[in-house]
């Protein structure tokens, strides 16, 4: 991901300009894309609604202060798409009469679940960013599909030693992502 | 950081390793705050099912955005390639080439001491003052230490074997119904004597409350998780041992228990003498057990039987680990206990069984190698083992 600062995304996408869309884009896909997943399970139009949010976010230039009022804007489109998929549905199975309230609870109650859920995938999703490409299969068919290391060496054709390195190598990865991450030490205020 | 990315965090670190003592009463506190909380933690944990989903966000990430770019044609540039794909140009300067050698002999170090501060160590002897008596005091390094006297009174013997054996003493003056209570942590475990001869075993995560009082003619004793019980024939006095609702009573026995919280299961094993297992005090139902007799006790249904092999009950107070053709959850609650690891178990666990016949002292990857060279896969990340069914 090209870096930018806050001025220049906001700036950027306030001008319509490529590289600020694509760092938001990269940036808050997982977030957004995690967001209408649990809201809308299993449903072919997962990637239809993801992609008419960032359209929504795009095509609304000039509006925005701050990258957290881009952040809300992407929250809300995309829990909105989902209410109003789940509407249609709704409709389509003849329960037009109860869909409007049960709709709007599962958004506004859910709304600190879905918040720490997207975080936790974005600190995910960004680690796998990080992992170098020839390691994340093994990562993935060890955590995923619960294979050992002879089993992915027999698959992928590799060594055994090879695997576990390129496994350590994608766990160490995911241990320092967060170790950048701000200082935690300060949970003790909540407790 | 709002309160959603601190939790993200941790739940992150939880399922990576990292998590310290202090986050993880943090992020415990969050679980117990709300059933939500707790449901979403059991997702976010769920890693297989959490990896497909990135999995499958990380395969649409270039669909999504080439479909985006098919509705605005200015988000392409640099002669029509998407920017998604440019890389930042990096210069290289010999500084940075130092800077990168020492960055990776500070990381190397890190690793090797975090390697080192995580290991996952086999159980001790340790035992701590009940919590409602003296909360947390730790005894036995103290007095084993010294040989001295600490908390309760009680004093420590070393058998020639090297073992450490702690003496109760005798209140003649307190009431028959005054008690103490003592409990094992997880990750430790103690021998137990009283002055009339009888000895308690306390495996790891487990509560034992004695009498202050041994000279009367019942003594009555509280348990809980697993212990291993010798009692000494004595015909002027009947010992009651209280689980939960239950109560077993006994004047001359070896037998071993186990009653772990959170697990409904109570199940007695007889070696020696007999014992009479009373289902609860209202019902006054009675099952009387001879030696070589193991009686299993839930509330919907129990089971009674031969005893397969004493090893199994009494192997651990010997310094060995021993099960033969047992449960997976059965025989893990003990070894997470005695490692002090979590347990999650992933897939369809088949109803096979499995042996293990290790020292106590054997390192945790040394039992994940016996289970794998059963058909078992498992795997330890920080304090957490991974068990995965087909």
């Amino acid at each position: 991901m090209t870096p930018l600062s806050p001025q220049q995304v906001i700036g950027g996408i306030n001008r319509g300009e490529a590289r600020a869309r694509a760092w938001i884009y990269e940036k808050y896909l997982s977030q957004v894309y995690t967001t209408v997943r649990n809201l809308i399970p299993g449903s072919p139009e997962i990637d239809d609604i993801v992609q008419e949010t960032f359209h929504r976010l795009f095509r609304n230039e000039g509006k925005f202060l701050r990258i957290k009022g881009i952040v809300r804007f992407l929250n809300t489109t995309a829990n909105s798409l989902c209410i109003g998929h789940q509407r249609h549905q709704k409709i389509v199975r003849r329960y037009e009469e109860s869909q409007g309230v049960e709709s709007t609870m599962v958004a506004e109650e859910t709304e600190e679940y879905m918040k720490t859920l997207s975080h936790h995938r974005a600190l995910i999703y960004r680690a796998m960013e990080e992992i170098p490409e020839k390691c994340k299969k093994p990562f993935f068919l060890h955590y995923a599909k619960g294979m050992n290391n002879r089993e992915i060496a027999e698959l992928l054709g590799l060594k055994e030693q090879t695997v576990a390195n390129h496994r350590a190598t994608a766990l160490r990865v995911l241990r320092q992502s967060i170790k950048d991450k701000p200082d935690l030490n300060f949970l003790t205020i909540f407790l | 950081m709002s309160q959603a990315e601190r939790i993200g965090a941790l739940i992150f670190k939880y399922n990576w390793g990292g998590l310290s003592a202090k986050e993880q009463e943090v992020l415990d506190a969050w679980r117990l705050a709300s059933e939500a909380n707790e449901k979403l933690f059991l997702q976010e944990t769920n890693l297989p099912e959490v990896l497909k989903e990135v999995e499958t966000c990380l395969a649409a990430r270039e669909k999504i955005w080439q479909k985006l770019v098919g509705d605005m044609p200015e988000l392409k540039e640099d002669g029509g390639h998407s920017i998604l794909n440019g890389q930042p140009v990096l210069r290289f300067h010999g500084w940075r080439v130092a800077a990168t050698i020492a960055v990776f002999f500070v990381f190397a170090l890190n690793s090797y001491n975090n390697w080192k501060s995580g290991r996952i160590e086999p159980g001790s002897y340790e035992a701590f003052a009940g919590p409602s008596e003296v909360t947390g005091s730790k005894f036995i390094d103290d007095i084993i230490r010294g040989f001295k006297t600490g908390i309760y009174g009680i004093h420590f013997v070393r058998k020639p074997n090297g073992d450490r054996i702690a003496m109760a003493p005798n209140i003649p003056g307190s009431s028959a119904l005054a008690s103490k209570e003592l409990y094992t942590p997880r990750g430790g475990m103690m021998q137990f004597s009283m002055p009339t001869g009888a000895q308690f075993w306390l495996d790891a995560a487990s509560t034992i409350r004695y009498p202050e009082n041994f000279y009367v003619s019942e003594e009555i004793f509280e348990i809980s998780g697993k212990a291993f019980i010798e009692i000494p024939r004595d015909t002027t006095k009947t010992y009651r041992i209280a689980i939960r609702a239950s109560v077993i009573k006994t004047s001359d026995a070896r037998f071993g228990l186990t009653a772990r919280p959170g697990d409904p299961v109570i199940d007695v094993a007889v070696l020696e003498g007999s014992v009479d297992f009373q289902i609860d005090t209202v019902s006054d139902t009675s099952i009387h057990l001879e030696a070589g007799q193991e009686f299993m006790y839930r509330k919907e249904f129990s089971l009674s039987g031969p005893l397969a092999d004493t090893l199994v009950i009494s192997g651990w107070t010997n310094g060995r680990i021993y099960y033969h053709s047992a449960d997976i959850a059965w025989i893990m609650q003990d070894l997470a206990a005695w490692y002090d690891i979590d347990v999650s178990y992933w897939g369809n666990l088949t109803k096979r069984n499995y042996s293990l016949d290790l020292s106590r002292q054997a390192s945790i990857e040394e039992i994940i190698e016996a289970f794998k060279a059963q058909g078992l896969n498992m795997h330890l990340l920080g304090r957490r083992l991974s068990v995965y069914g087909h």
